[in-house]
């Protein structure tokens, strides 16, 4: 895994190109010698003639159809001349095959757990689909759970994740376009994105971000997200990245792109601006007064979660003079017994608590998993509070500061919040609320010049598009979502949906 | 990787509102009171910063017009179709330095105040490098960033001021405004001047519209953004002479004064001078950014080879040495004086003369709506 793909030229397998040969003979033995040392392959000779073969990897085709396809074989005759025409002529008892004649393409095939057909005398080469695709069934999404609306998650197979979108979007504008990347993994891409909504522009710009990349192995959609994302230097993530197929359609429908990495169970899309981080896919099943509070509800954890602790910080050390009389004597009390200046305190508690969830996260769940690390930090935080180490206000802050966080959806999101409120607990510890403001500042200033495929990441707060708050600091009513949202160059802004027509006289009196 | 371009390089109406806004609202606007409180006697002032904002707001609208007039131009460009191309390098090289004056003198007299009320042992060095680099952080990325910037922290802004005004109602004297209409009709125009000067900054229209999409709109723009500094300054003189009476003249800040004299009962915060006085970094944080983004702008337009980047990194050591010259603040002012100076220059003469001469001349730009922008834009 931690192999650098850089420095080591990558290594290929020999390679077999160019057309087949008529000899099996021949055949057999260049395939023989690209499988050396892969005992799973399997070369079984049609009898009796022996003139036909049937090459496959023995541990990733289905016994069943396997031997359904033998047995079709063995039905069509002995002379293995019918057995190419039947082939050809779909003839077979079996379901379609394809004819190949380059090398390439038959190993592909062989990889993904084809059977191949080589006959003497014949240039090409009859490929079976008998794959035997291993995976999760789908289950519901451990990460992004929601209480209400659709309770599928992605799993690995990308087959089975457009499978799911398919179920959701049934037209023919959601294009669907394949390419394969990493030279060792030959990994499926798949990219998605309705016709007419998406903006050519950006779908062009994901197509060509994607045959730039050089690479040996993806083995997870972050792969490929380091690889096409606009800053690579930002911490901030431009791509979103979620394991909830209904969430991949609803963002399909506003016009975004997404892209299928076989083998990993989240899709990512693209464009993405900073707000759609904070919301999750059930603001949408909620009637859209409960999701309006709680948008702004998840407005304020992200302000807790960034700043809360830097605050409280900065209040003790610098600005005493901000708080109520009765409440900075308490303050007061609390502090004067205390060892250390509340800064340390502070990054005390913030370490304690990342090398909790650090070790509930890697715990297994037979002992307890994340359960562990709320209540450890909240054990040890106590026990360091009687201990007279910390103040107990700074104990309360931290642990709020700390399952606050877990109010934003997204969890790389999550994480990088988490760790942007270090660097301003630090500089509100030196410089209060001053410091914690230029933080802020640098943020924002970095924030407002990122850009995630070519959308602008604050939009549409800032460049402000008002048709756009509509679904970021309310969740309007589905009827009055009368626009998609704004900025992502598309021309017809208009979706389908009107208010319901109240027409008095239909109703019940 | 290449960063991919794609749609809004432009700015609309409300950005450049915003800006104007943003840009004059700085450290003048903290000491408008006092220095308007020096030449007028009582409550008078308000006339003096109704005059002194009706002539900003005048000279706003000739400067967007002249600049509306060359669609997608820069200042050299214009100036240099109106006049000539010296005259226009000139003015244009002035004008950069106006505005690094106007960055120094900002980055310098909000190190100061930090000192004053917040960091008493810090050296005024660093808190100016500190603040520096967060500017140079901000004019690193692009100027239509940094114009979005401004629609984040203003409203933060106006609701702090906002906050700060009711709160304060309670130690609002109305007794202290009177006598009415006492002082000389010669003190309430010097009273104008000085309001005037506070109201310095709006010149940046004469960069900015050049990135506008619709740049028709923009003198009704630029005059919106002039009208609620102005409201502002008038509500910042009154209170202020309402709490402090004629002391006015004698308290340097007296915006921030007015922060620490509010005692309040409700709850959480008792005093919120540092909070208010921390917000208002941002309004100069704003104003020291853009005007650092409008000399880079205009210096990359006379040698449009050279990067941004150089501008910034040539810049940067400039402001940061210049502004650590003074060592009082009798010296720090007189920065502010030479920058108020050359912003009537800038910001009323020399626009109004190239309005009339390009109205005589008939010289205008084309009105063309090709939407491709510099990237640098």
């Amino acid at each position: 895994m931690g192999k650098s793909h850089l420095e080591n030229p990558v290594i290929e397998t020999q390679q077999l190109v160019g057309p087949l040969n008529r000899s099996l003979k021949e055949n057999i033995a260049k395939l023989k010698a690209a499988f050396q040392s892969c005992d799973d392959i399997n070369f079984l000779y049609i009898k009796p003639e022996n003139k036909s073969c049937l090459i496959y990897l023995s541990d990733i085709v289905s016994s069943q159809k396997l031997n359904e396809l033998h047995q079709a074989f063995s039905s069509v005759g002995e002379a293995h001349d019918s057995l190419i025409k039947s082939c050809e002529a779909d003839r077979l008892p079996y379901q379609v095959s394809h004819v190949e004649s380059e090398w390439s393409a038959l190993i592909e095939k062989i990889l993904l757990g084809y059977a191949i057909l080589l006959t003497d005398g014949q240039e090409r080469a009859s490929t079976f689909n008998i794959s035997h695709p291993i995976g999760r069934e789908v289950t519901t999404p451990e990460v992004e759970r929601t209480v209400e609306g659709p309770k599928e998650g992605f799993v690995e197979q990308s087959q089975v994740n457009l499978h799911l979108i398919r179920q959701k979007i049934r037209t023919p504008s959601l294009k669907v376009n394949r390419l394969t990347l990493g030279t060792q993994t030959k990994t499926q891409i798949t990219i998605l994105y309705i016709e007419g909504i998406a903006n050519e522009k950006i779908v062009q710009e994901v197509h060509k971000r994607l045959s730039r990349i050089k690479t040996d192995s993806i083995l997870d959609s972050r792969y490929v997200q380091s690889m096409i994302s606009d800053a690579p230097f930002s911490p901030f993530p431009t791509m979103l990245s979620t394991e909830r197929p209904d969430r991949v359609s609803a963002e399909l429908l506003e016009g975004k792109v997404a892209i299928l990495t076989d083998g990993s169970p989240s899709a990512l899309v693209a464009p993405i601006t900073f707000v759609e981080y904070l919301h999750s896919s059930e603001d949408y099943y909620n009637s859209s007064v409960v999701s309006t509070i709680i948008r702004w509800v998840r407005f304020l954890g992200l302000f807790v979660a960034l700043i809360l602790p830097a605050f409280f910080v900065a209040v003790v050390t610098f600005h005493q003079d901000l708080l109520q009389t009765p409440l900075l004597i308490r303050v007061a009390a609390n502090r004067a017994n205390l060892p250390y200046p509340a800064l340390v305190e502070a990054i005390f508690m913030y370490l304690t608590y990342e090398l909790l969830r650090e070790a509930g996260l890697r715990m297994p769940k037979i002992f307890g998993g994340p359960i562990i690390t709320i209540l450890g930090l909240i054990l040890i935080s106590q026990a360091a509070v009687t201990a007279g180490v910390i103040g107990p206000l700074m104990s309360i802050v931290v642990s709020t500061t700390a399952l606050t966080a877990f109010i934003l959806p997204n969890y790389s999101f999550h994480q990088i919040i988490r760790f942007c409120g270090i660097p301003l607990l630090l500089l509100s510890g030196f410089f209060g609320f001053m410091g914690i403001l230029v933080g802020l500042m640098f943020g924002l200033a970095h924030l407002v010049s990122l850009r995630s495929f070519g959308i602008p990441y604050l939009s549409p707060v800032s460049p402000s598009r008002k048709e756009g708050w509509k679904d970021v600091f309310f969740r309007v009513p589905w009827w009055a979502m009368e626009t998609l949202p704004p900025g992502l160059g598309i021309d017809n802004d208009k979706t389908n949906t009107k208010p319901p027509k109240r027409n008095g006289e239909d109703h019940f009196e | 990787m290449q960063s991919f371009e794609y749609g809004d390089w432009e700015v609309g109406t409300k950005e450049i509102t915003f800006s104007v806004c943003s840009m004059v609202i700085g450290v003048g606007l903290l000491s408008m009171p006092r220095d308007v409180n020096l030449v007028t006697y009582v409550a008078d002032g308000w006339i003096s910063i109704l005059l002194g904002g009706i002539f900003a707001i005048i000279f706003t609208y000739v400067c967007a017009k002249l600049a509306a007039r060359f669609p997608r131009q820069t200042f050299y460009e214009y100036v240099a179709s109106i006049t000539a191309k010296p005259i226009a390098f000139m003015l244009s090289l002035l004008l950069v330095c106006h505005f690094l004056l106007i960055c120094l003198y900002e980055v310098r007299v909000i190190s100061d105040i930090a000192k004053l009320y917040i960091f008493i042992k810090t050296p005024v060095e660093v808190i100016s490098l500190v603040f520096l680099m967060v500017v140079v952080y901000a004019v690193r990325g692009s100027s239509v960033g940094i114009l979005r910037l401004n629609m984040m922290f203003l409203p933060i802004i106006l609701f702090i001021v906002a906050f700060v005004h009711v709160m304060s109602l309670n130690t609002f004297d109305i007794n202290n405004l009177r006598p009415f209409f006492v002082t000389p009709p010669m003190n309430i125009l010097q009273g104008a001047q000085k309001a005037y000067l506070s109201f310095a900054g709006f010149e940046i229209v004469l960069i900015y519209i050049s990135l506008m999409n619709q740049p028709q709109k923009a003198p009704k723009a630029a005059v919106i953004g002039m009208i609620l500094p102005l409201v502002m300054g008038l509500l910042i003189f009154l209170f202020s002479i309402a709490i402090f009476s004629v002391t006015t003249q004698e308290i340097l800040y007296p915006a921030i004064e007015m922060a620490k004299e509010i005692s309040t009962d409700i709850g959480f915060f008792e005093r919120i001078e540092a909070l208010f006085f921390t917000i208002w970094i941002m309004a100069i944080y704003t104003t020291a950014t853009m005007a650092f983004d409008a000399a880079v702008l205009s210096a990359k337009s006379l040698f449009p080879k050279l990067d941004k980047i150089h501008f910034v990194l040539i810049f940067t050591p400039i402001i940061y040495l210049v502004a650590m010259i003074p060592r009082s603040y009798d010296s720090i002012q007189r920065y502010g004086q030479i920058a108020s100076f050359t912003s009537i220059i800038f910001g009323a003469v020399i626009p109004t003369l190239l309005l009339i001469l390009s109205l005589i001349r008939r010289i205008k730009g084309e009105q063309t709506n090709q939407k491709n922008l510099k990237k640098d834009a």
